[in-house]
């Protein structure tokens, strides 16, 4: 529903791999035994949902962070949160990162058929917004123009079958940006998306008429059904005790729209995507503009955090891509038969496909077998990638020693191990070198998809800060300028390498030695 | 010390040594003279297993050559028969020193200390004692072909082959390689080198091998051959010589 960062493409290629769903449930009984319950969710774009405190970074607030704890008290546990990018919420809680999803994940017929949905916990209205001075007042007054909204949400899914063009955006403040300059006529989306980052730009309105309403819910996994009866009970007694209204009035997020949760009403009322029409029309003004954090030291702070992470575990996966690299390019040259053609095929495989989908199979896909730790799959995942360009850049740099210098090693009696080890290897460890470094660097920037499977690192950690404070200028600056003070040396050691050798007159002479 | 027997060697189908007989005695140098592409080189490849026989075998200090030979008698061949390249092949990321105990150390598994001092002395030997530090890339084209001889004898090898050693050279550093060539023969080695280089044949050669087309069409006493040459090839290689 919120900012999705992966093509919805790769979701569905995820959902291909994914071999057991229930591969890792847990009961509620072992939530009780344990003391936790894990509740998965996404910061990005989380205010009001699920958000650091830009007061105290190292602190969750968000109305979803109290109803959890709400929840966890009176489950008898305490909740944790557990960071998943939000389109990927429902392949990690498959996998059994967590115990329940709780992050603005609306009601739909498809959630339902893959997963458990509790009772609502929130309802949301599909708001329109126009430009002043427009005078379209419903979606069928819309036909034929553009109508921005957010890949993967219910409000894309009602645009689809409309006769409308709908523009699709990754992240929650572009499709406002782009209805005030012009190039589309209106937005759908959320209220609470729309009130944030649309009702009070400058130049825009919200209509007061939803176009149609939905439920928040929360999602287990289908074999835990004890679970969902126990959160079900205690989120039905939040709701008559009047603690989930207390929450959603202090995110001053209760408004007519709610009405189907307060104590008085009905207890049985079902989870369907329709909810009632019934909410009054005069809705809008319940919710003062939030206030807008500022980039502030705090954030700086986590983005050095984040370029740590970047920097780690770009080290830690080239320190498996260049061994295991020239062990494969010494296959590929000088194994027997099988092993040759096995160093051949992992090489064009790795390279034949794209690392984003190496990086899902390993953390998703391998689930069921081996369950390893995002920052662990990501090094894996980027390591095992890389060896395969290494190799490559190895084998070239074997390659490229005259045949005369193994010839001599073999003349004076050294076996091909011995040949390899200690005139063929160090000689092409030399050649490679500018190559290597090179590599590196590229790496430190591809490092940023390890995003995908809940590593949060620099770019995450830029895209998270520049929809909290709405804007890219300044963490994109700052992103940019970290990443730049980590590769640039780097760069300059390579280029400083090449002109070395270039100038050495052990290899301008050449075949002579 | 050294006997071939119907030694034969194809390339592409086409017979590059054709049955090759002949053999030398201990302590014995042969010079193998002959037109460019009759198969010098490749017979001196045979010799030491960086070729395969088709046929016929090699006897070579002590050790057999055949067509199936495999690694294991290569590597005893290799560790009792030196060889020196027309290109040196010294390798380039090593010291001089370096160069000429890898192959005791790794091989021959011999202490570094006690590989130092040998190597030192074949330094003497080849003329470069203070060079032992040297890279490769510092030495002149003659340095390096001395060193690539020192290297070769490391092993402490009774016979060594010798494919134009001194052809790479310009010809103001031949004369250095000649006289190192010259001391290493009073060692009292076999030695087997290909050359075209007449004073090298003066002063090292016991016997002349000369070849054609794969086959040896002369072969006999040094002076015999070069006082009055029979075939052909050697007339054309060895007279020139003999004029100047
Ligand atoms: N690896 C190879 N594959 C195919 N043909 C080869 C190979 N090595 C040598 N030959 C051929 O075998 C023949 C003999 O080559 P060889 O190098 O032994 O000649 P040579 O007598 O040493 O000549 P030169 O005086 O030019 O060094 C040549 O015709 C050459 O083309
Ligand atoms: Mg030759």
């Amino acid at each position: 529903m919120r900012y999705t960062w992966a093509l919805s493409l790769w979701a569905l290629v995820l959902e291909c791999l994914l071999v057991s769903p229930d591969a890792s449930a847990r009961s509620l009984a072992q939530i009780k035994k344990q003391g936790t319950l894990t509740w998965g969710g996404d910061l990005q774009g989380g205010e009001p949902y699920v958000f650091e405190n830009p007061k105290n970074r190292k602190q969750l607030i968000g109305f979803e962070v109290e109803i959890a704890d709400e929840l966890g008290k009176r489950l008898g546990v305490v909740a944790k949160f557990s960071q998943h990018d939000w389109s990927t919420l429902v392949p990690s809680l498959e996998r059994g990162d967590f115990d329940v999803i709780l992050n603005g994940l609306e009601d739909t017929s498809d959630r339902r058929s893959r997963i458990a949905l509790s009772a609502p916990y929130f309802v949301y209205g599909l708001t329109i917004t126009i430009r002043n001075g427009d005078s379209y007042r419903s979606l069928e007054a819309l036909k034929g123009h553009k109508v921005g909204t957010m890949n993967q949400t219910v409000a894309h899914s009602l645009l689809k079958v409309m006769p409308l063009e709908a523009v699709l955006y990754e992240g929650q403040q572009e499709p406002y940006a782009d209805l005030s300059s012009g190039r589309t006529d209106a937005v759908l989306l959320d209220h609470i998306i729309a009130q944030r980052y649309g009702c009070n730009v400058k130049g825009l309105t919200c209509l007061s008429d939803d176009v149609t309403r939905g439920y928040y819910v929360m999602g287990v996994r289908k074999s835990d059904d004890t679970l969902l009866v126990a959160l079900n009970e205690a989120l039905k007694s939040m709701q008559s005790d009047g603690s989930l209204r207390a929450i959603l009035e202090r995110w001053r997020l209760w408004d007519p729209r709610q009405s189907p949760l307060s104590a008085a009403a009905d207890a049985s009322a079902d989870a369907s995507t329709d909810a009632s029409a019934d909410a009054s029309a005069d809705a809008p003004a319940l919710a003062a503009p939030p206030e807008v954090p500022r980039f502030d030291a705090e954030q700086i702070k986590m983005f050095l955090k984040g370029a740590g992470i970047t920097l780690a575990l770009s080290v830690l996966a080239f320190a498996i891509a260049s061994p295991f690299g020239m062990a494969l390019a010494l296959t590929r040259l000088y194994g027997g038969k099988i092993e040759k053609f096995l160093a051949g095929s992992y090489i064009e495989i790795f390279r034949g496909t794209p690392v984003l989908l190496q990086l899902y199979v390993l953390y998703y896909g391998l689930a069921p077998i081996i369950k390893l730790d995002a920052f662990v799959a990501a090094v894996l995942g980027l390591g095992l990638n890389y060896a395969a360009y290494e190799a490559e850049v190895h084998r070239g740099a074997l390659l490229s020693i005259p045949s005369g210098q193994s010839e001599a090693a073999a003349a004076l009696g050294l076996s091909r191990w011995q040949t390899i080890r200690h005139v063929l290897m160090p000689q092409a460890l030399r050649t490679a070198l500018p190559a290597v470094t090179n590599d590196f660097v590229a790496l430190l920037k591809d490092s940023s998809l390890v995003s995908v499977i809940t590593v949060v690192e620099l770019t995450k950690r830029m895209t998270i800060a520049a929809v909290e404070v709405r804007s890219w200028l300044i963490p994109g600056l700052a992103c940019a300028v970290l990443y730049f003070c980590l590769s640039y040396p780097l760069a300059a050691f390579a280029r400083y390498l090449e002109r070395r050798l270039e100038h050495d007159p052990a290899r301008s002479s050449g075949k002579g030695l | 010390m050294i006997q071939l027997d119907q030694v034969v060697k194809a390339f592409d189908g086409r017979n590059v040594l054709d049955g090759i007989s002949a053999s030398l005695d201990e302590g014995k140098i042969a010079c193998l003279i002959g037109p460019s592409g009759c198969g010098k080189t490749t017979l001196l490849r045979c010799m030491n297993g960086l070729e395969q026989l088709a046929s016929g075998s090699i006897r070579i200090s002590g050790c057999d050559i055949l067509p199936n030979s495999n690694r294991a008698t290569f590597s005893r061949v290799r560790q009792r028969v030196g060889f020196v390249f027309q290109e040196f092949h010294l390798f380039p990321h090593m010291t001089v020193l370096e160069n000429i105990v890898l192959a005791p150390v790794q091989v021959r598994r011999q202490t570094r200390a006690a590989s130092e001092k040998r190597a030192q002395e074949l330094l003497e030997m080849v003329g470069l004692g203070g060079r032992g530090d040297a890279r490769p890339s510092q030495l002149s084209g003659g340095q390096k072909q001395r060193v690539a001889i020192a290297r070769a004898l490391a092993l402490d090898v009774k016979v060594l082959l010798l494919d134009e050693p001194t052809s790479a050279l310009d010809p103001s550093m031949r004369q250095e390689v000649r006289n190192v060539l010259r001391d290493v023969a009073k060692e009292g080695l076999t030695m087997l080198c290909v050359t075209h280089d007449m004073p090298l044949v003066t002063t090292l050669a016991d016997e002349i091998w000369v070849f054609d087309a794969g086959n040896i069409v002369e072969r006999g006493d040094a002076k015999t051959i070069l006082n009055a040459p029979k075939s052909a090839v050697a007339r054309q290689y060895l007279q020139p010589s003999l004029a100047d």
